[in-house]
């Protein structure tokens, strides 16, 4: 975990590993073999912070189908998930495009908000919905996805918190199939928000 | 694929972003003194320590958003529904949507299959098409619309003008619409006169597409060269548009007339008078 370990981190740690399974959980809609949830070590680090480990990509995820595209876009929003959870926006970045906005969007939150000890409580992604669209972008797969976003709090270095409810996020994920794999080519989203 | 984007408009918006949900406008920053440069935005401490800042998006939703919205879509590959040629691209299912109508609903943060629902299709034999409303048959309806007699003024007033004198002719028709059903479908009409047909009683006549005006503002006018009673007249040709069930206007493949009820008009010489 980048940035200065601190006591609420812990506890904010916790919460994200907790949120994450019952996140794991509630997307029951099918679609493919569920991404390796954040796992803990439980004595990984030496403040005792729980370690939040990456998901892993999925064998359904390495397929240029249909179902594999859809499996990319469930392990990218693990990885979004894992992302908020640990600050670690590397493998988010790895498949993203470029040109996606709203990757670098998400990314730059992550490193922003962990930048000098911040933490994140909550706030997972987890998936209520998934709806084929027409192709766009050029990508070669296209779907409307309707996402609970879970009640968040941030935590910066001097302890202080901001809250956000419960969110439901409606975008649009465009991935694409190149050099043997998925990435993410593009992601519409509302533009006000 | 392991580069970052890291340029500084997203960078910058997004931390802006994120301040604004973490902290109000206003809000004093309260490490000062401190060894270290301020840390960005989202991380700066508020003055008050221990309180919980409410925002409205969360921060990672509101950092997507935007950094959405600060960049162009690929350039390239922007047209909707042209693939990328980069592959063999699985087809998705159909969902029967138009792309550009499924960009406008996400951005709009709308369900994209209610945004974008298709109308019913006439082919499918699960929508029976309702019966066709022609032209023709909104024509037929046109002419038994009641439409306003005109009522033409001559001016100068009292039915006596003077030879040589220009006579000033107006009418009033102003447009109007109105509304009838048709093979149970409702059709809308829009009514306008478009042509004035002016009889002056003496051989002479003019069409306008004007309904003239009252004095002085003299626009449709006639002179009698010869003293003596004349009989006139206008008529107003009315056209029309329609629409059936609030779709598309389309004109309407004829027009209806109505004339003005004859007016007498007498025309004299004028009679030189002296006065002091």
């Amino acid at each position: 975990m980048r940035g200065t370990s601190l006591p609420a981190v812990a506890l904010a740690a916790a919460l994200v590993l907790a949120g994450c399974s019952d996140g794991a959980d509630a997307d029951a809609d099918g679609g493919g073999t569920p991404t390796s949830p954040a796992a803990t070590e439980p004595s990984g680090d030496p403040s005792g912070t729980p370690v939040v480990q990456a998901p892993s990509l999925p064998v359904e995820a390495r397929e240029q189908t249909e179902a594999g595209a859809e499996a990319f876009v469930r392990y990218y929003v693990e990885l979004m998930n894992y992302g908020q959870a640990s600050g670690d926006a590397s493998p988010l970045e790895a498949v993203s495009a470029q040109e996606c906005g709203a990757c670098s969007g998400f990314i730059s939150t992550v490193d922003d908000v962990y930048v000098d000890g911040g933490a994140v409580e909550g706030g997972e992604f987890v998936i209520r919905e998934l709806s084929p669209l027409p192709l766009d972008y050029g990508a070669d797969y296209a779907t409307y996805a309707v996402i609970d976003v879970a009640p968040q709090t941030i935590l910066d270095a001097g302890g202080q918190a901001t809250a956000s409810d419960a969110y439901e996020y409606r975008i649009g994920l465009y991935p694409s199939w190149v050099d043997d794999a998925w990435e993410m080519t593009w992601i519409v989203t509302p533009s006000a928000a | 694929m392991t580069w970052r984007v890291r340029s500084w408009i997203v960078s910058t918006a997004v931390a802006g972003l994120v301040a604004m949900c973490l902290w109000p406008i206003g809000t004093a920053h309260a490490r000062s003194g401190e060894e270290n440069p301020p840390p960005p935005l989202a991380t700066r401490p508020p003055t008050t320590q221990g309180t919980v800042e409410v925002a409205d998006t969360p921060a990672f939703v509101a950092g997507m958003n935007l950094g959405g919205a600060s960049v162009s879509p690929p350039s390239g590959r922007g047209a909707p529904g042209v693939p990328s040629g980069v592959s063999s691209p699985p087809r998705p299912r159909q969902s029967g949507l138009d792309a550009l109508c499924v960009r406008e609903a996400l951005t709009q943060a709308s369900d994209p299959f209610a945004f974008c629902a298709a109308p019913p299709d006439p082919a499918d034999p699960a929508e029976p098409a309702a019966p066709a409303v022609t032209a023709n048959l909104v024509l037929q309806a046109f002419q038994e619309i009641p439409l306003p007699q005109p009522a033409l003024v001559v001016q100068p007033p009292d039915g006596v003008t003077l030879v040589n004198l220009e006579t000033n002719f107006y009418t009033e028709a102003a447009p109007f619409t109105s509304a009838v059903t048709l093979l149970g479908q409702q059709v809308e009409l829009s009514i306008a006169a478009t042509s004035f047909d002016w009889i002056f009683g003496d051989g002479a006549t003019l069409s306008t597409a004007t309904p003239g005006a009252p004095y002085p503002d003299l626009q449709v006018t006639h002179a009698y060269r010869q003293p003596g009673s004349y009989s006139t007249g206008v008529t107003v040709t009315w056209s029309a548009d329609f629409r059936v069930n609030g779709g598309p206007w389309q004109p309407v493949g004829g027009t209806v007339a109505t004339t003005s009820e004859p007016v007498g008009l007498q025309a004299r010489e004028a009679t030189p008078v002296l006065t002091d």
